[in-house]
């Protein structure tokens, strides 16, 4: 009896907590919605309001039709998907590295570096890999921003891989070895099926990272053919006067795809779930 | 295969470490290394975009204008809140919310998307947004709290030095928790069921299961992005840029605002470089000591 | 059955990166090739500029655009960014030498890009340009350093005090003339339940403000000293540091006495402008791109009337004139059709069809009040000291900071702000010793 009360208790509090928290996180996206649909006069006014009294998908014909978002939103899915699969790809290997040989000499300063590569404030980057972009003559390409993008999720990628291979025991890796199968073998056979939740909030970081970033994205580019969303949206931002319509819209239409794509990865969070998890 | 044979153990395992990790090292050399250096060259040398008699090497001098700049002890603080406080916030909330999340009930995975929605937003526009949620005169979350009677008169959540580091962290805060909590729900998710099972049969009570089996199991996690977002609040430039620009006064001023200060608004790239030199030795330092902390894990899992 | 999928995946990686890379190296080799070379029969013109999408501005430009492309022959390849974009992609580009052929500016870049030795010298090209009489002397000065012009005005603006009648006539008073007027108002918000007016003390716009109210006194942030250099003279002359100390004193009464909120001390451009055409103050000083808010807020922006700055009744009028320069950047390989797109720009036809309210012209404008009244306050502007501005805009706004938030009295701030220009004048190597 005890015992069923408790376990109700304990549903109220989670669903009370969870709304309480989902409903802080997800009111700023709201409010962006609402104001995407709202018509120019009624969007900043002194009173702000939920309510919308004619409300307009004006904003985001503009935003999709006139502005052409439909290539920025192009641009930044290739760019983040290839970016977001090279990084997984190296941080895969990397993070192996670092997690089986973390006692060599020459996986401790990868490690270092990899580590020092963080610290240097991106602002003070910006001039450097302008040039560096200009004499590989890469600019005003997706390769400079797959390049930097990739670059700059490395690390983390790595190290969250490598923390992830830790948690797998060596016996496993040493079974199969045994077996006969070869490096490869072991980590696309055995690890990495493991992994799969690891993998995909990995991945998920390096897309996001790629999707969201702005300034490389801004500096780097200067034709519309090559534009990302992030630097596409702050165009709306002029210099006397803020579209906020076109503003809100063009951030709505940002998040959508990734909503979505978050949506769908659920399912793999799940199935470690649901399969019992991983048995040592 | 032949001549893999005739390699020994160690000789193959080092052979292999190298091939793993080489993608990894040239991606960083040539992206890093290079500015990474720059920046400490010209810390040591005068560089200013636009006064052309100031040039050759300086010595400690871009080091000492640092130094006595009047705003450098403030921002040395305000880094220092702006840090400690958003990790902590964020470490907190993200645990809760994965522990809260990895239960078994219904309507799961809406709330996880919930949650997750403010790490999507490009901080650009979680800024913007929130600039005008808090704005006094015509925002709507200080309309809402007067109209509620919670608050007598509008806070200026942005304007006023009381509110204005509080408020971006908590910004922050909720831009970059869902990361914690999709790392840790991730790293929960490969617990063995049967060890929290376990546990309970024993009659473990819910906060006994979670600091006994899972919060060890989450140790390994937990030290990676801590100390990776330790690292990226510090260095972090936009987030605040966007909402305050380091005011009102300079009570939401760190030390990138004042690199990006110095770059782009003074042009003297040698200063700028020599406090970007400063926080990279801190930081340094700090990861010496992560290091340390991560190799005894790593050894005690082997 | 996942080996598959990650070989799959690896696969398509390459495959991308490769196309990436192919797609990358081929578009940069077309533009370095096209970019101005004379052999190529295709002249192309790099352009920036900062318009407002769906603007009328933006409008008229594309279609003046395609027009100068017809007849001249000369491709225009115009890329949009907001000013803060364009501004820092230009620092970084100047740095590799890699820059469009001709930009849109903000007044404030003409110190910085002169002296960073990045925008071409216009004064012979613009000498024999047929049409320079119609712009008047006070834009031409503005458009010169060093006895140099260096660039060729596209837009026009200067700030009004503007009213909504309806609030001055509820409350009975007369539309204030002088800080007096202003200063006398101390019940207003008791009165009539919002503040009169209001200042914008962060941002480029706080440093314009506080730019005319020193001018209003005849102070200079920096003054033009014989040997071509620039300095601040307030503490070497009593009067002129009396006349800066009143000026922070009129700021610090502003607030103190309830004419403007305290909330202001974090606002820029952003809030204020939104506050007045919301209807949230009665009064402020502005430019007439507020007429974009007759649309978005009728309600409010129907009754606005335009007037001059209040000034100290011991000072006189004066008013910020911005007036924003073409450059042409010293690296461009086509300067010759840079020149002709930039003075198409500030052609009768084209301000008639972009800039009709705001234009440098003085034979453009309209019957609004945007633009009539507007321009009749012209002969007071005055701008920014033709050196680098981002130290100086910085200090001015922690002047202000000073003064209404850290409790500092006028006159120390106004000797703290005297020293803080010639510390970024020297770093900048513009101190007259």
């Amino acid at each position: 009896m005890l015992n069923k009360r408790n376990r109700v208790i304990s549903k109220i509090v989670t669903y009370v907590s969870l709304v309480f928290f989902s409903a802080i996180c997800i009111f700023p996206f709201l409010w962006m919605l609402l104001s995407a649909l709202k018509p120019k006069t009624e969007i900043r006014t002194a009173t702000p309001s939920l309510l919308i009294h004619a409300p307009t998908l004006e904003n985001f014909k503009r935003v999709l039709v006139d502005v052409g978002f439909l290539q920025y939103i192009k641009n930044s899915f290739f760019v983040s998907i290839v970016a977001c699969v090279l990084s997984m790809i190296i941080a895969v290997m990397a993070g192996y590295a670092l997690s089986r040989y973390y006692k060599m000499k020459l996986v401790k300063t990868s490690n270092l570096a990899m580590m020092l590569s963080q610290m240097i404030p991106g602002v003070l980057l910006l001039v450097p890999l302008y040039l560096i972009m200009q004499k590989m003559q890469i600019l005003e390409s997706y390769t400079s921003l797959i390049l930097a993008y990739t670059t700059f999720v490395i690390p983390l990628c790595t190290f969250m891989m490598s923390s992830f291979f830790d948690t797998v025991p060596l016996a496993l890796e040493e079974a199969a070895e045994i077996d006969g199968c070869n490096k490869a073998q072991t980590i696309f056979k055995i690890i990495l099926p493991l992994s799969l939740p690891s993998l995909v909030s990995t991945g998920l970081y390096a897309f996001i990272n790629a999707w969201n970033e702005f300034m490389f994205g801004y500096i780097f580019i200067s034709t519309d053919k090559y534009r990302t969303l992030t630097p596409a949206i702050m165009l709306f931002k002029g210099v006397n006067t803020v579209d906020w319509g076109g503003l809100m819209a063009g951030s709505v239409v940002a998040v959508i795809p990734v909503t979505f794509i978050f949506l769908f990865l659920q399912r793999y969070f799940l199935a470690g779930l649901m399969s019992g998890s991983v048995k040592g | 295969m032949n001549k893999f044979k005739k390699l020994t153990r160690d000789q193959r395992k080092w052979r292999t470490a190298v091939i793993m990790l080489l993608p990894a090292l040239v991606f960083l050399a040539l992206l890093i290394a290079y500015p990474l250096g720059k920046v400490i060259h010209d810390a040591f040398y005068h560089v200013h975009l636009i006064n052309k008699s100031m040039t050759g090497f300086a010595g400690m001098a871009n080091f000492q204008k640092v130094l006595a700049d009047e705003h450098f002890g403030q921002a040395v603080k305000n880094t220092a809140y702006w840090t400690i406080f958003s990790v902590l916030g964020e470490y907190l909330v993200g645990m809760v919310t994965a522990v809260l999340l990895n239960q078994k009930f219904k309507g799961r995975a809406i709330f996880r998307t919930c949650i997750f929605i403010p790490w999507l937003v490009p901080i650009i526009v979680a800024g913007m947004t929130w600039d005008w949620m808090l704005n006094p005169e015509f925002g709507i979350i200080n309309y809402a709290l007067t109209n509620m009677h919670i608050i007598s008169q509008p806070i200026n959540f942005l304007g006023d030095s009381k509110y204005a580091m509080a408020t971006v962290i908590f910004v922050n805060i909720w831009r970059s928790f869902p990361y914690y909590t999709i790392s840790f729900l991730s790293a929960m998710q490969s617990i063995p069921g049967d060890l929290s099972e376990a546990a309970a049969i024993d009659g473990a009570g819910v906060f006994k299961r979670f600091f006994k089996v899972t919060l060890p199991q989450l140790r390994s996690v937990s030290l990676v992005i801590v100390f990776i977002h330790i690292i990226w609040t510090a260095i972090n430039f936009d987030f605040i840029w966007v909402m305050t620009e380091g005011g009102p006064n300079y009570a939401t001023e760190t030390l990138p605002l004042m690199i990006y200060r110095y770059s782009m608004k003074k042009f003297d790239v040698g200063a700028a470089s020599a406090l970007s030199t400063m926080m990279f030795t801190v930081m340094v330092v700090l990861f010496i000591f992560y290091y340390r902390k991560r190799s005894s894990l790593s050894d005690d899992m082997a | 059955m996942k080996k598959k999928v990650v070989a799959a995946l690896m696969c398509l990686t390459m495959a991308m990166s490769l196309a990436a890379c192919g797609g990358g190296s081929g578009s940069s080799e077309g533009e370095s090739a096209s970019k101005g070379d004379s052999k190529n029969e295709e002249r192309v013109v790099e352009l920036w500029t900062c318009w407002t999408d769906g603007a009328d501005t933006q409008i008229a430009g594309t279609e003046q655009i395609k027009k100068f492309e017809e007849e001249t022959g000369v491709k225009v390849n115009q890329t949009n960014f907001t000013y803060d974009m364009l501004h820092e992609k230009i620092l970084t580009a100047a740095a590799g030498g890699n820059v469009p052929d001709l930009i849109w500016g903000l007044p404030e870049y003409v110190g910085e890009f002169y002296n960073m030795g990045i925008v071409e010298d216009l004064t012979d090209r613009f000498n024999e340009w047929e049409d320079k009489d119609a712009l008047s002397e006070a834009v031409v000065k503005a458009m010169t350093i060093d006895d140099k012009i260096v660039g060729i005005p596209y837009e026009m603006t200067v700030r009004a005090y503007l009213t909504h009648e309806k609030d001055i006539t509820a409350a009975g008073i007369e539309v204030p003339k002088t800080w007096e007027d202003l200063l006398a108002q101390t019940d207003y918000k008791e009165k009539n339940g919002k503040y009169l007016t209001e200042l914008a003390c962060t941002g480029v716009r706080s440093a314009q403000e506080l730019l005319v109210y020193l001018a209003q006194y005849d102070l200079e942030i920096a003054s033009a000293q014989d040997d071509g250099k620039y300095k601040n003279t307030w503490k070497d002359n009593k009067d002129e540091l009396e006349k800066a100390t009143k000026v922070f004193q009129f700021y610090k009464d502003l607030v103190d006495q309830g004419i403007i909120d305290p909330n202001c001390k974090n606002w820029g451009w952003e809030e204020t402008d939104e506050n007045f055409a919301t209807g949230i103050t009665s009064t402020y000083v502005s430019g007439n791109w507020l007429a974009e808010r007759e649309s978005s807020n009728p309600d409010t922006m129907d009754d606005v009337a335009v007037s001059a700055i209040p000034y100290p009744s011991d000072g006189h009028e004066a008013t910020y004139m911005e007036c924003k320069p073409l450059f042409i950047m010293a690296d461009s390989k086509n300067k010759d059709d840079a020149f002709e797109l930039a003075t198409a720009f500030c052609s009768k036809e084209w301000q008639e069809a972009g800039f009709a309210d705001r234009s440098p012209r003085s034979d453009v404008s309209t019957d609004s009040k945007w633009s009539k009244d507007f321009q009749a306050l012209s002969d007071t502007g005055i701008t920014f000291p033709p050196v680098t501005l981002g130290g100086i805009t910085q200090a001015m706004q922690d002047a202000m900071a000073k003064v209404l938030q850290e409790g500092e009295t006028p006159e120390a701030t106004a000797e703290w702000l005297c020293d803080a220009v010639n510390a970024s004048l020297s770093d900048s190597g513009e101190l007259s010793e």
